[in-house]
């Protein structure tokens, strides 16, 4: 059996319109403004319960888990999400690192860049 | 030596009720629908084009969960807002059963702190959900493995209802799940009665729910027991002749098992006491029922000594009957085994006639349809039946609803491999019990 192609359309379904906007943008224009818009857009759809303010609001060195209540099932989701609309495989090793908002934004733009 | 009075045993009764079915999404409305005898059923077609000539189901009306993408899925979220946190790891019927026991929850006048406290149980049946694990496997095969959904297995396989429910309501006391396909929540009924009466449990919500998709209901057809009449107020016929097999259906039901005294104090609607039950298997054949209907009639007869009473005390009995040639009959024979050979003919009716067959739900919302036939003074009638099969000559089948108070109610469940339950309730009285037609049990 051939793999699947991931399809971003699929991933994103459900998403609110301006998040999967912020996605495609990135996909067409390498916009650095949009992926962060999408990446937050990303996170804040996926937490299982509605943050008390915008994830946008929060500080980069806010914890996924402790400060924005990411749990291990919503990672999982949201990496394969990453990888499915931005193109860019993050590795389980690089995942366990991650703490905070500035750390996944790094990773991310590494895995991109490296992806090129 | 000091004599002691031997304690009271407590008494389990039914003190909350949900309902997401083909005939209704509320309380008031499954009443309406039972009394009327109006059906739930329409045309459907899971798979456009299928060739299968299998096409009425009991559809559940203001929930669409055609898609395994449950941000696609519609129901009245304004009466159930449900979040991503709990959407997440539920399977369609997860969605149903959310909102029946929300429903039951309400009705029985439950506080959070009621739910959280430990002698809280919650029991429940469902098949889990062979829909969306089917979309999920697919998903893995394709991506070779890359794509596994985190909360596949939490929210498809057989106790999904256990997993989610007691999470989200913050359950201490027992929680299980029963699995004796069609007699699951009859079983589980069952034993949350015992629960009460032992006094292990304040309380246990017992909550039942099945998807109605093409996997929980074309597969039926494998073994050729759906039925093929394509006319939705034809197609479930129990004890008729012309009966051809049963029409699918999903959705929930809920119910709030709870001791009598604590109900009363918290002044819940108590709708009818579970005096007892009785189960007994088949030991015939892993699918099909004992033809001499043994079985059930066992357990009839030990629902009836469990709760102390004779053939005639019973006014009503809710028949599983599912509209299948050798299940139907195999059940009249029972039915004549008990009733009919001890000359009592209390008033029998198969409500899958109307709603379909609701699988491992099945005994959770029929036991749900006494409830109200004993609190509002109803028995419904035998829907769809014009020419009755010749085995039920003798047995007492009204084609309409009776406008009469039953007192003694029996709902009968049998699933594979010839499991057969059977629940007695009674109309509530605060007094303690009068006397009835007592046999000495055994």
């Amino acid at each position: 059996m051939n793999k699947r192609a991931p399809n971003p359309e699929d991933s994103l379904r459900g998403f609110p319109p301006a998040t999967v906007a912020a996605c495609l943008a990135f996909r067409a224009h390498n916009d650095p403004v949009a992926l962060d818009t999408a990446i937050i857009g990303i996170i804040e759809h996926l937490l299982p319960k509605r943050p008390a303010q915008p994830v946008g609001s929060f500080p980069g060195s806010a914890l996924l888990v402790e400060d924005l209540g990411l749990d291990s099932f919503s990672m999982v989701e949201m990496t394969f999400i990453f990888e499915d609309v931005f193109g860019a495989p993050l590795a389980q090793e690089e995942l366990i690192k991650i703490r905070t908002l500035d750390d996944l934004r790094s990773l991310i733009q590494r895995s991109i860049s490296s992806n090129k | 030596m000091s004599v002691t009075a031997r304690p009271t045993v407590p008494r389990a009764v039914i003190s909350g009720l949900g309902f997401i079915t083909s005939i209704g999404n509320d309380q008031s409305t499954v009443s309406q629908n039972l009394r009327a005898l109006r059906h739930g059923f329409a045309p459907i077609e899971f798979i456009p084009g299928c060739e299968l000539p299998v096409k009425v189901a009991g559809t559940i009306k203001d929930f669409d969960t055609r898609s395994p993408h449950f941000a696609d899925w519609t129901w009245p979220s304004a009466r159930y807002p449900l979040g991503r946190d709990v959407l997440r790891s539920i399977a369609p019927h997860g969605l149903h059963a959310f909102c029946a026991l929300d429903q039951a929850i309400r009705d029985a006048n439950l506080a959070p702190a009621d739910l959280k406290a430990e002698d809280t149980g919650l029991f429940t049946a469902s098949a889990g959900s062979p829909f969306l694990q089917r979309h999920f496997l697919n998903g893995m095969h394709e991506s070779q493995g890359s794509r596994l959904q985190p909360l596949g297995i939490i929210s498809t396989i057989a106790g999904t209802l256990n997993f989610n429910l007691a999470a989200h309501h913050g359950i201490r006391g027992g929680v299980c799940g029963f699995v004796s396909a069609c007699a699951s929540t009859a079983h589980a009924l069952g034993y949350a009665q015992d629960e009460i009466r032992l006094g292990r449990h304040q309380r246990i919500l017992v909550v039942g729910a099945e998807d109605l998709t093409a996997e929980s209901t074309y597969s039926f057809h494998g073994m050729r027991v759906l039925s093929r009449n394509s006319d939705p107020a034809t197609a479930s016929r129990p004890f008729d002749r012309a009966r051809d097999g049963f029409v699918g259906t999903g959705g929930a039901c809920a119910l709030v098992i709870e001791e009598a005294d604590s109900a009363q104090a918290r002044g819940a609607p108590i709708y009818a006491e579970l005096l007892g039950w009785g189960q007994a298997s088949d030991g015939h054949h892993m699918a099909v029922s004992d033809p001499g209907g043994q079985g059930l009639a066992r357990a009839m007869q030990r629902a009836l000594a469990a709760s102390r009473l004779a053939p005639s005390d019973v006014d009503y009995i809710n028949a599983h009957a599912t509209s299948t040639q050798a299940g139907d009959r195999s059940e009249a024979l029972a039915l004549h085994t008990v009733f009919t050979a001890a000359g009592a003919r209390p008033a029998i009716s198969s409500t899958k006639a109307l709603t379909g067959h609701a699988l491992s739900m099945a005994g959770a919302m029929e036991a749900g349809f006494c409830a109200l036939a004993l609190r509002e003074g109803f028995i419904p009638g035998q829907a769809h039946l014009t020419d009755p099969d010749p085995v039920c000559e003798g047995l007492n089948l009204p084609r309409q609803t009776l406008d009469q108070a039953p007192e003694v109610v029996l709902s009968n469940s049998s699933g594979f491999g010839g499991s057969n339950v059977v629940l007695a309730f009674r109309r509530w009285s605060p007094a303690a019990l009068p006397a009835l037609t007592r046999q000495t049990p055994p």
